[in-house]
């Protein structure tokens, strides 16, 4: 059959010289489900974003139907019959189910909003499609998966032939994705092409007819899903390029620095995120967190490092318990932390590097006179440090924000470092930074590690933190769904199994993560 | 303290049983209800209109200036009404300029236009009057009383709700036009759905510039029509203090509200309760700046309650979050 839809040699390049996508080939056709999978970061939501219209394409063409079209809004992409149903719903909770679904295209009879018309126009559209859905109803009162069924009835009620679904089921109960998954083939079978975007190839297998794999921006292959098993698509989606060959020592672990036990987090939606889970740090060791983006680390790490509140369970730092402890008193008992996202957390951008780097310090009295802050002392040591981490600036008095990532991502490491501490969270330490400075932050990393620091390392760079942990644990669905004490003897392949749930380990085997 | 105590007393009481209070609570609702009718339609496109004083200040001598200008007996009030309301569009849609084009903090540009729009109207009033208090020079003349056939005639109903100006009729009737719009048009749909989630609004081609250029317009419109009663049927001119706070009163009542024009009504009548009473119990032995004090306080005292009634509605939600947890775990 004739591909209906053809992304052809399509590269983006971001304003900050990212490559999102290089010359990424990409087709589907009539009445067909294709799923994309590929690792976080590999290009999958730009390429989306192209067809939709949200992003314009460098290079390429998009053909529709044998007619090539340029989409410079989600306006065009709804004309050229493209529907969307994002990750997070494009819904106003106040507002009715017909309203939700007809905003844009509104009814009318004069200058007032046709209700009835707006009501029959969402009943019918439901009919058509077996979806059962009350029109009247307001999207707040919803359960999640209803509002993701509102979603598509937006997209279909505008006649839409390419249904774009990210993640569909990422929010969706079990019960929900089976029923979702059964329209969808309705959807199919009435001649609709369906791009399923997913990390959960147990559901790719189900419902897909065919798999395109992407990875750093480029297209790997497809195939017919019939030809290929979830533990293929998971080698393609996976895999290191470069060993980051850090020299290191084995580790020698001392006594446990911090422990977690059972602890769940519920999100402000009310969505668990965190469930029953349990590990130990200990002196001496960098323990890797891996995982697919969105299945907990991010609230995990929200909740250690005392930024949000959980709920049930115990996280237990020297001892002492972190929900009694404000951030202040958690730094004093030894906690330390690069945040992920150095511009927002790590530092102030509009303040001087001396500034930034004693800005954890400020009430030693070391740094101190009377009620003044003692500035010599300060920038004896500062300037000291610029040299130490290799900040490249003209003065320790220049302005974090003029820096380059990489430069920025030191001076928040060397403030960090400086503190005194007996933990280290490093999330996402090298995010975007060149491969210089990448390197140094990683092999000051294991040096810490061998003054006897308990460091956790959450990165998506699967090659780092492969290289650079001892042990590691990796996250699905809010659990810990592997440990293992030693990095040495895993896999990529391996990882990537976990990572993505295809393979389990017994509850034995994980509860070893608390060195209990 | 005892003898203030009975004064006070003594005007609650006296307040209460004449209809002229009552009179009063209508007369001096309406032009808060008008400001916070203008800054409920900006706040349901998510827009905090917080120029509504300014724009009221300048439109209220806009229309006085116009007024004068035409002849009190020629009609010249009405002109003025038209006037203030085309420049409080003007000021309006200025605001959605410099918030949502030049991308300026909205709360900036409304502190701002409070600032020029007073400095610029007692300016405007200096230059063209040589007067920097009051506009008493100028004969500008008041919008007509409407004493409603029929109605006039009953006693104690008659006093009440008989004999306001037609502005003060004009503003409550708008209370049903401003819901008719938000709830039932097509251009209240998409402000309703821009102020709740302007990606969604984006997401089908709306665009929410210009919805909220719209909506910040038609605020203006409000705060000119609001500027004018001040000016007009309030008083026959203008005066540097004229406006009084009202824009922000007005603004404060929108959000107890929750810009919704019924409940909004309901919180200026209660605000237009203790203005109308600072001014009644003047006739009686109690400190006139106390009671000039009075609405503020209450006006203070109602977002605060409003405030706190939020947060408990938020708690009460991670309550009930929290139980379903400890079902989830008992089972």
């Amino acid at each position: 059959m004739e591909n209906y839809l053809v992304m052809q040699d399509v590269t983006k390049i971001y304003n900050n010289g990212i490559i999102a996508n290089n010359k990424v080939n990409f087709s589907a056709k009539k009445g067909e489900i294709h799923a994309i999978c590929g690792e976080n970061g590999a290009g999958k939501t730009t390429l989306m974003k192209m067809l939709f219209g949200i992003e314009q394409p460098d290079e390429g063409k998009i053909i529709i139907n044998g007619v090539e079209k340029h989409l410079n809004s989600p306006s065009d992409a709804i004309k050229a019959g493209i529907g969307m149903v994002h990750q997070h719903f494009m819904q106003v909770p106040s507002l009715t189910v017909a309203e939700n679904v007809t905003l844009g295209i509104e009814p009318t009879k004069g200058l007032v909003f046709d209700k009835q018309k707006a009501v029959e126009m969402t009943q019918a559209c439901c009919e058509k499609y077996g979806f059962n859905i009350n029109p009247l109803a307001e999207i707040q009162d919803l359960s999640v998966g209803v509002k993701q069924k509102v979603e598509i009835v937006k997209a279909l009620v505008k006649g839409c032939e390419i249904l774009i679904l990210d993640e569909p089921t990422a929010v969706l109960t079990p019960q929900e994705t089976r029923e979702l998954f059964v329209q969808l083939k309705n959807l199919r079978d009435s001649g609709c092409t369906i791009i399923f975007i997913s990390h959960k190839l147990n559901e790719v297998k189900e419902l897909c007819d065919r798999v395109t794999v992407i990875k750093r921006g480029k297209t790997i292959g497809v195939w017919n899903i019939a030809d290929v098993t979830e533990a293929d698509i998971s080698r393609h989606m996976v895999g290191v390029d470069v060993d980051l060959n850090i020299p290191k020592e084995p580790a020698k672990p001392g006594e446990n620095v911090l422990t977690v036990k059972d602890l769940t987090v519920y999100n402000e939606a009310g969505k668990k995120k965190v469930d029953g889970v349990s590990f130990s740090v200990r002196r001496g060791e960098i323990v890797g967190i891996a995982g697919v983006e969105g299945n907990g680390q991010r609230e995990l790490i929200d909740v250690i490092t005392g930024l949000a509140k959980y709920n049930y369970g115990s996280i237990k730092l020297n001892g002492k318990e972190v929900r009694e402890m404000d951030i202040r008193t958690l730094r004093k008992n030894g906690m330390v932390h690069i945040p992920e996202d150095r511009n927002v957390y790590g530092c102030a951008l509009n303040m001087s590097i001396r500034d930034n780097m004693v800005a954890d310090k400020m009430d030693d009295p070391k740094y101190n006179k009377g009620v003044m802050l003692d500035e010599k002392a300060i920038a004896q040591d500062t300037t000291a440090w610029v040299d130490e981490y290799r900040v490249l600036c003209d003065s320790d008095k220049q302005l974090v924000g003029m820096l380059s990532g990489g430069n920025v991502q030191k001076v928040v490491v060397a403030r960090e470092f400086t503190s005194h501490s007996d933990l280290i969270i490093s999330d996402q330490p090298t995010r975007g930074i060149d491969v210089g400075a990448a390197e140094f932050v990683r092999s000051r990393m294991v040096d810490m590690r061998d003054q006897g620091k308990a460091i956790i390392l959450i990165s998506a760079d699967l090659a780092e933190i492969m290289s650079l942990s001892d042990s590691m644990i990796v996250m699905h669905g809010g659990k810990i769904n592997g440990y293992f004490p030693d990095v040495k003897h895993l896999t990529e392949d391996e990882l990537g199994f976990y990572m993505l749930g295809v393979k389990h380990m017994s509850e034995e085997e994980i509860r070893e993560a608390l060195h209990e | 303290m005892g003898v203030w105590f009975n004064e006070v007393f003594a005007a609650i009481g006296s307040a209460f049983s004449n209809p002229e209070f009552y009179f009063m609570i209508i007369q001096s609702a309406a032009p808060i209800l008008l400001a916070a009718l203008g800054c409920a339609v900006a706040q349901k496109a998510s827009a905090t209109n917080m120029g509504m004083e300014g724009i009221m200040t300048f439109t209220a001598l806009v229309a006085v200036l116009v007024s004068s200008a035409v002849g009190a007996t020629a009609g010249g009030p009405w002109v003025g009404l038209i006037a203030a309301m085309i420049v409080g569009s003007l000021l309006g849609y200025l605001v959605s300029v410099f918030a949502y084009r030049l991308k300026i903090d909205i709360t900036l540009v409304g502190i701002a236009l409070n600032l020029i729009a007073t400095g610029a109207a007692v300016y405007l009033m200096y230059t063209l009057t040589g007067d920097r208090a009051t506009t008493t020079s100028l004969t500008s003349g008041n919008l007509p009383k409407v004493f409603i056939p029929g109605l006039n005639d009953i006693p104690v109903i008659g006093k009440i709700f008989s004999g306001h100006y037609i502005l003060t009729y004009a503003s409550y009737v708008l209370v049903f036009v401003l819901s008719f719009f938000i709830f039932k048009t097509k251009t209240g749909l998409r402000i309703r759905a821009v102020g709740e989630n302007p990606n969604a609004a984006e997401s089908v081609g709306i665009s929410s510039l210009k919805i909220k250029t719209i909506s910040l317009t038609l605020s203006g419109l409000f705060g000119g029509i609001a500027g004018a009663y001040m000016s007009t049927c309030y008083l026959a001119l203008f005066s540097s203090g004229l406006i009084a706070g009202r824009g922000f009163v007005g603004l404060a009542a929108c959000m107890m509200g929750s810009a919704n024009p019924g409940i909004v009504c309901l919180c200026c009548l209660a605000f237009g309760v203790f203005y109308a009473f600072s001014n009644f119990a003047q006739h009686f032995e109690l400190s006139i700046y106390a009671l000039g004090a009075v609405p503020y306080v209450v006006v203070l005292i109602g977002v605060v309650l409003y405030a706190v009634y939020v947060r408990k509605k938020e708690q009460k939600r991670l309550k009930g979050l929290d139980s379903e947890e400890k079902t989830e775990r008992a089972a």
